[in-house]
C-alpha cells in the first residue's frame, strides 16, 4: 500500500534521489529544502513518514523534530533522520523525537537501509527501531564534516553568549532561528518559537507596524533601528532590524535589547530629579511664608493677650490666631519635605521607639485594623531625629487606615539589612552599606502606577477634598531622605501597599531620649536679652514676647549694630537671640564675635531654615539653642528660659 | 567512469540516474561558480561551503574522484589555505565537464531529452 512521505534535505540532488526512489515504489511524496517548508507543507499533509536531514540552515533536523512532535495530529507520524554526521559525531536521535537514523552514503546503500528502516518501522508502530545509526559502515570517511560542524557550533557557541536576542526570520516574520538570549527574553520554548511570527508576539496595533517594517527591510534592504521600545513579555525591547544577503537567500536578522533595566533607571532618575525640583520650589515658598506667619500668628497672640475675656475683637483674632496655626502647619511641612528642617539626631533603637508609639498608633489606626509588630530583636541601631521619625510612622500609618476602610491588617516590621554594591548600582542614590530596614506595609486598596508615581508629591492627594492635606507622604519622603535614608513604594490595585524604608545603621552607643516636658504656665525672667534679627516684624513680636516675660531687651537690625551695642551697653548681656541668615554677618558669626568680648553670653538661634551656619547637612551641632520659626509666644519663652536655666 | 557503469554500482534506472545527475550537473555549477568566486574574494568559508556541498553529492553518487579533490579542497579552505584551490577547481571542473558530455552523449543517444522539472 503506498505511503505518503515528506523528505526534507536542503541538497536537490538527495530530494530528486529519494522522490524518484519513492515514485516508483507507488508512495506519494512531497519534497522541501527547508525546515519551514516543511511545516508548511505538514499544515495540511500528514505523512506516514518524514525523513529529515540532520544538517541544515536555520532549522535543522535536530530543531524541526521537536517542532513536528509538538503538533498533534503527527504525534504517530515516523520520523527518520538522514545524517551525513553520524560517523564523526554521535546522534541522539531518539533525544529530539526520531524514530531512526539513516547514515548518508551512496545511494543504492542508502536505498536499502531506508527500506528497512520502513518495513522496521511498519511492523512494530511507535517505537524507535534501536538508538543505533543505521548503515554507518557504509559511509565514506568524512573527518571534515567534522571541521565543519566544528566552525558552526563554534559560531553556535559565541551566538549563545551575547547578551542580546538574535533572531533570524524570514520576510513574513517567520522565526528560524534564535539565540539564548532571544529565547530567554521572549520566555518561549525554543520548538514553539521556532517557525512561529516574530509579529504575533505583539499586540495588534505593534505587530502590524512590525510587520510592515520587515515587508519594508525586505523590499528595499534598508537597516531599520527602533530607538523606542516595544514591549514583548513584560520587557521594554529596542529593536534593530537588518537584512542579511547571502547568495541564494535573503534572510532579515532582528538584535533584541532588553532595555527594561535603563529605562527603569532613567525613570527613576527623572522621578529624583522631579523631587528635588519640586522640594527647591516649596522649600523656597514655605521659608518666606514662615517670616510672614511668625508675624501674624504673634500678632494676634499678643493682641489676645491684651484683650480682656469677652471683648468684641477677641472672636476674629482667635479665627486670625488659628488661621496662622494651620497655614505654619503647612509650611513646616513644606519644609521637612524639602530637606531644610533641622533634624535632631540621636542614636536609637527604633524598635523601641515603635514600641513607644504603639498605643498611638492602635488609637489612629482604629480597631477594624489588626496591628501587627515583626520587630527583629537583633535589629541595629541607628541614629535619626526621634520624633521625626514618629512623623513617618505616624503618616504612614494615616495612610494606611484610609486604605482599608473595611479593616485589614497593618504590619510594621523591622530588619537588618545589607545594601551591596549591586543594588546601590541599581538604585539611584543609595549608597552601599548597612541599613535598618523599616517596612509598613497594609493589605487595603492599594495604587495604581500612576498614584504610585506621583504619591510622595506635596499636595498629591487621592482622599476627598478637606480630608488630607496631600503632603503626609510628601513629609515622609523629606524626612527619610534627611535622615539619609531611603524609601521604596510597592503597590497594586487590590493587593494592598508596601512602604519600605531604609535608615542608616549606626555602630554608636545609644543616647537616651529627652523627656518633653510641657509646662502651661510660661516663664518669666529679668535677664537682659539682645534680639537681633533683620525681619522688622519678627523682631519687633519677640521684643514684645520678651519684654512681657519681665526680660530687659537690647534690639538691632544686623550684626555690626550688635556688636555695637554689646561694647556700648555698661550692664550684663545674658543672652543673644540671633537669626541664623542676615546679610553682612550671620548669626554665627555674630555670636562669635560677642563671645570674645563677653564670653558669658549664652547664644539661641532662631530660623526657620536650616543654614550651613549652625547646621551641617541639616543637623544641629552639638549644644547650640535653637528654636524653629514660626514660634508660638509659649515657645519662645520657654525656650528662653531653658537655656538660662541649663 | 561511464556513466552507465555508475548507474549499476548505485542499482538505479539509468534514467532515473541520468535525471540525478543532470540535476547534480546544475547544483555543481552553483557551487563551482561560489568556489572561484570565493577563491578570487580570497574567502575561506565560501570555498569550505561550495567544496562540502559538491562532496557531499558526488558521495551519494559515488562520484569518488570528484569527492576526492573536493574533500581536499575542503580541507585547505578549513585552514584558509587558498593556495591549491586554483588548480583542485579546475579538476573539479574538469570532471564535471567530462560528465556533461558524457550526459550529453548518453542522451543523445536515447534521442530523448531529460527532464528538465525542476523540483521546485
Amino acid at each position: 500500500m503506498g505511503k505518503k512521505i515528506l523528505v526534507v534535505d536542503n541538497h536537490p540532488v538527495m530530494l530528486k534521489f529519494m522522490t524518484q526512489l519513492f515514485e516508483a515504489e507507488g508512495h506519494q511524496v512531497r519534497t522541501a529544502e527547508t525546515g519551514l517548508d516543511a511545516l508548511d507543507i505538514l499544515s495540511n499533509f500528514i505523512p506516514d513518514f518524514i525523513f529529515i536531514d540532520l544538517v541544515m540552515p536555520n532549522i535543522d533536523g535536530r530543531k524541526l523534530c521537536p517542532i513536528i512532535r509538538k503538533i498533534p495530529k503527527l504525534k504517530d507520524v515516523f520520523l527518520v533522520i538522514l545524517s551525513a554526521i553520524a560517523a564523526e559525531q554521535e546522534v541522539s536521535f531518539t533525544e529530539f523525537g526520531a524514530n531512526a537514523c539513516i547514515a548518508k552514503a551512496p545511494f543504492n546503500k542508502m536505498a536499502k537501509h531506508i527500506h528497512t528502516v520502513m518495513d522496521q518501522l511498519s511492523l512494530a508502530p511507535s517505537a524507535s527501531l534501536s538508538d543505533q545509526v543505521i548503515g554507518l559502515s557504509d559511509v565514506f570517511p568524512r573527518h571534515i564534516t567534522q571541521e565543519l560542524l566544528f566552525i558552526r557550533r563554534h559560531f553556535e557557541a559565541i551566538l549563545g553568549t551575547m547578551s542580546e536576542g538574535i533572531l533570524e526570520v524570514t520576510s513574513e516574520g517567520r522565526i528560524v532561528y534564535a539565540n539564548r538570549a532571544a529565547i530567554a527574553l521572549i520566555g518561549i520554548l525554543e520548538e514553539t518559537l521556532l517557525a512561529s511570527n516574530f509579529t504575533h508576539l505583539f499586540k495588534e496595533t505593534d505587530g502590524q507596524s512590525i510587520k510592515d517594517q520587515l515587508m519594508a527591510i525586505h523590499n528595499q534592504s534598508k537597516t531599520i533601528i527602533r530607538d523606542f521600545p516595544i514591549m514583548i513579555n513584560g520587557k521594554q525591547i529596542l529593536l534593530n532590524i537588518f537584512p542579511i544577503m547571502d547568495e541564494k537567500h535573503k534572510t532579515i536578522v532582528i538584535i533584541l535589547n532588553d532595555v527594561s533595566e535603563r529605562k527603569r533607571m532613567e525613570a527613576q532618575l527623572l522621578q529624583a530629579q522631579k523631587m528635588e525640583a519640586i522640594g527647591q520650589l516649596a522649600g523656597g515658598i514655605a521659608h518666606d511664608f514662615n517670616n510672614l506667619l511668625t508675624i501674624i500668628k504673634g500678632y494676634s497672640q499678643l493682641s489676645l493677650m491684651e484683650l480682656k475675656e469677652g471683648a468684641p475683637l477677641r472672636g476674629n483674632i482667635e479665627e486670625i490666631s488659628k488661621a496662622s496655626d494651620r497655614a505654619s502647619d503647612l509650611t513646616h511641612q513644606l519644609l521637612v519635605f524639602s530637606r531644610r528642617q533641622i533634624l535632631e539626631m540621636r542614636v536609637l533603637d527604633l524598635n523601641a521607639l515603635l514600641q513607644s508609639v504603639e498605643r498611638m498608633l492602635r488609637r489612629v489606626i482604629g480597631e477594624d485594623i489588626e496591628l501587627i509588630f515583626l520587630l527583629d530583636k537583633d535589629l541595629g541601631r541607628t541614629k535619626v531625629d526621634p520624633g521625626q521619625i514618629e512623623q513617618v510612622v505616624m503618616n504612614l500609618a494615616v495612610n494606611a487606615r484610609d486604605a482599608m476602610l473595611k479593616g485589614g491588617k497593618l504590619t510594621i516590621e523591622t530588619a537588618n539589612v545589607e545594601l551591596d554594591e549591586a543594588y546601590a548600582g541599581a538604585h539611584i542614590a543609595v549608597k552601599p552599606g548597612p541599613y535598618v530596614m523599616l517596612s509598613v506595609s497594609d493589605t487595603g486598596v492599594g495604587m495604581t502606577a500612576e498614584v504610585r508615581e506621583r504619591g510622595f508629591e506635596p499636595f498629591f492627594t487621592t482622599k476627598e477634598k478637606g480630608k488630607g492635606t496631600g503632603l503626609g507622604l510628601s513629609t515622609v519622603y523629606g524626612i527619610v531622605k534627611q535622615s539619609g535614608g531611603n524609601i521604596w513604594v510597592y503597590s497594586e490595585p487590590g493587593q494592598g501597599t508596601a512602604f519600605k524604608i531604609y535608615l542608616p545603621r549606626v555602630d554608636e552607643p545609644l543616647e537616651e531620649l529627652k523627656e518633653r516636658v510641657i509646662k502651661e504656665e510660661l516663664p518669666r525672667g529679668s535677664e537682659t536679652i539682645l534680639v537681633v534679627e533683620d525681619e522688622e516684624e519678627v523682631r519687633k513680636l519677640a521684643v514684645r514676647i520678651l519684654s512681657g516675660q519681665g526680660y530687659k531687651v537690647l534690639e538691632a537690625s544686623q550684626g555690626p549694630d550688635a556688636f555695637l551695642i554689646c561694647t556700648e551697653h555698661d550692664g550684663p548681656i545674658h543672652l543673644l537671640l540671633t537669626d541664623v541668615v542676615m546679610p553682612k554677618m550671620s548669626g554665627r558669626e555674630l555670636a562669635e564675635t560677642l563671645m570674645s568680648i563677653r564670653p558669658r553670653i549664652k547664644v539661641l538661634y532662631m530660623s526657620g531654615y536650616t543654614s550651613n551656619a549652625i547646621v551641617h547637612h541639616g543637623v544641629l551641632e552639638e549644644g547650640t539653642n535653637y528654636i524653629q520659626k514660626p514660634f508660638a509666644v509659649g515657645a519662645l519663652a520657654r525656650k528662653v528660659r531653658e537655656v538660662f536655666d541649663k | 567512469m561511464k556513466l552507465q557503469e555508475l548507474a549499476e554500482n548505485l542499482e538505479m534506472e539509468i534514467d532515473e540516474f541520468l535525471e540525478i545527475m543532470e540535476l547534480f550537473l546544475e547544483t555543481s555549477a552553483f557551487d563551482l561558480n561560489q568556489l572561484v568566486s570565493g577563491i578570487e574574494e580570497g574567502d575561506g568559508q565560501k570555498v569550505l561551503i561550495a567544496a562540502h556541498s559538491i562532496k557531499g553529492a558526488a558521495a551519494n553518487l559515488g562520484l569518488l574522484e570528484i569527492y576526492e579533490v573536493a574533500r581536499k579542497t575542503e580541507i585547505e579552505a578549513r585552514e584558509n589555505n587558498l593556495n591549491g584551490a586554483t588548480v583542485t577547481a579546475r579538476a573539479i571542473k574538469e570532471k564535471i565537464d567530462q560528465i556533461a558530455e558524457d550526459l550529453l552523449k548518453a542522451e543523445s543517444r536515447r534521442l530523448k531529452p531529460v527532464s528538465r522539472n525542476r523540483l521546485k
